[in-house]
């Protein structure tokens, strides 16, 4: 039999969560994966509906970090007043779905369904998030790569509730961008996505360089080796060039009816390099 | 603990409701069937066509994926809320001047996506239409003359017609 509880304050929460009595409790905050999961049948689940802990609101900034709180939504990030290397986790939100979904849903509910084609995830380990877990014993933070295991897995334990997203300050000057492939503008699962942020050197070149491509793989993957390959190398138009296929190696797309596994791996390197093009353009017209 | 309420109040179209508490069930459910609002429309029960469109608060959602336990002390506008004392508003009779509807299905969803845009950009570019209805699907129109209506919604606007639209806003549709 369901119930339904939606608390006002974090402790009666973690309360519910520590001890649920006759089943596990399902969270709910915008509701755009949890009612998509049950067409066609009435919820009768013990659910736990975040919305009204106003403690998870907003995104505020703090000295050394960023904090996305828990039911900050897509809209809503858009509209923060954020550096440029948010941009591509701004372009991801304006991506997912339509306007409806983003003023609903809610990034920290993206991370948590762990969708292999979650809109979120690229640009969140581009920045390099830590996921913030609280539970009645305390509290614990968890790098991003390290919280999503696979497709819609989580190491989310009993008892547990994500509270936000903690996104340390990259370096002045780093840029970022995002890139999705679907089949239509709107309202569309991605084909691939990547997601790239770049730190430049005072003198024009590549300092860091981080690039996620996601629905490639169970969960999306930083690339390594790129990563490894930019480092030095001078900002301008053909950074994008640094791409070779042996950088995608590590990806391990699917056939399925959005696209053929060599399709993703092709348009990955491709998206990966328009990024990097992008990014390389940009940050040396400033150089 | 803020446990359910036996009832659930809110307003729609301006005017208090107040329905039994089933906290789980969707809002356009409700909307429909307990009270009787059936100009919203259910496509898909998943958010993927916009159909089922309101404004909670202002702003566009599926109502189909809203629960009615977060709905309390909220406002919701429906598709019927739009005309005023028996008189269309500007957008309505701007889809009616541009023949924006087919079988009509979409045109709730897209009444509701356009009102929203145009209570904060009264003159919106193409774009801002493309990117504020484009969670709304439609199969019959090809969407052009319902942009073309939006387009032409704000009282003072210049007429659009319906010859081919500028190549850039276009391609991304495809």
């Amino acid at each position: 039999m369901g119930c339904y509880l939606r608390p006002t304050e974090l402790s009666e929460a973690l309360e519910a969560l520590a001890a649920p009595g006759d089943g596990a409790l399902e969270i709910i905050a915008g509701g755009t994966d949890f009612y998509p999961a049950r067409v066609g049948r009435a919820p009768d689940e013990r659910v736990l509906d975040i919305t009204a802990l106003a403690g998870l609101r907003g995104i505020r900034e703090a000295d050394d970090h960023y904090l996305i709180g828990a039911l900050a939504t897509w809209s809503e990030l858009m509209r923060a007043p954020l550096p440029p290397c948010f941009d591509g986790l701004k372009e991801a939100a304006r991506e997912v779905g339509g306007v409806q979904i983003q003023n609903a849903g809610t990034i920290c509910g993206n991370i948590c369904n762990a969708s292999p084609a979650a809109d979120g995830v690229p640009g969140l380990l581009t920045l390099e998030a830590g996921v913030e877990i609280a539970s009645r014993s305390g509290q614990r933070t968890l790098p991003l790569a390290e919280f999503i295991l696979g497709n819609r897995r989580t190491r989310l334990g009993p008892g547990e509730l994500v509270t936000g997203l903690r996104v340390p300050k990259p370096a002045p000057g780093a840029r970022s961008a995002f890139l999705k492939l679907g089949t239509r503008a709107y309202l569309v699962i991605s084909i691939v996505m990547v997601a790239a942020l770049v730190e430049p050197t005072h003198d024009g070149k590549v300092a860091r360089a981080r690039l996620a491509v996601g629905a490639c793989s169970p969960v999306a993957l930083r690339l390594a080796e790129l990563e490894a390959a930019l480092a030095g190398r001078p900002l301008d138009k053909r950074l994008g060039a640094v791409v070779e296929a042996r950088h995608l190696a590590a990806l391990a797309p699917i056939d399925d009816i959005r696209g053929a596994a060599d399709y993703r791996l092709d348009a990955a390197r491709t998206l990966v390099a328009r990024a990097l093009s992008r990014l390389g353009a940009e940050l040396g017209e400033r150089a | 603990m803020s446990e359910a309420p036996e009832t659930i109040a809110f307003t729609v179209n301006g005017r208090p409701v107040r329905v039994g508490s089933r906290p789980l069930a969707r809002l356009a459910d409700v909307l429909r069937e307990e009270l009787g609002l059936i100009g919203t429309k259910v496509g898909c029960n998943a958010g993927d066509c916009g159909a089922c469109t309101v404004l909670l608060d202002g702003e566009q959602v599926c109502a189909c994926l809203v629960a009615l336990g977060q709905v309390a002390g909220r406002s919701v506008l429906t598709v019927e809320g739009l005309a005023r004392n028996g008189a269309f508003s500007s957008l309505q009779r701007a889809f009616h001047r541009h023949g924006a509807a087919q079988c009509g299905i979409c045109s709730p969803g897209m009444l509701m996506a356009a009102t929203e845009l145009l209570s904060r950009r009264p003159r919106p570019s193409e774009k801002e239409v493309l990117d504020a209805l484009g969670g709304v699907l439609c199969r019959c129109t090809g969407y052009r003359k319902i942009v073309h209506a939006v387009l032409d919604a704000a009282p003072g606007a210049p007429a659009a017609t319906s010859r081919p639209a500028s190549r850039t806003a276009w391609t991304i549709l495809r």
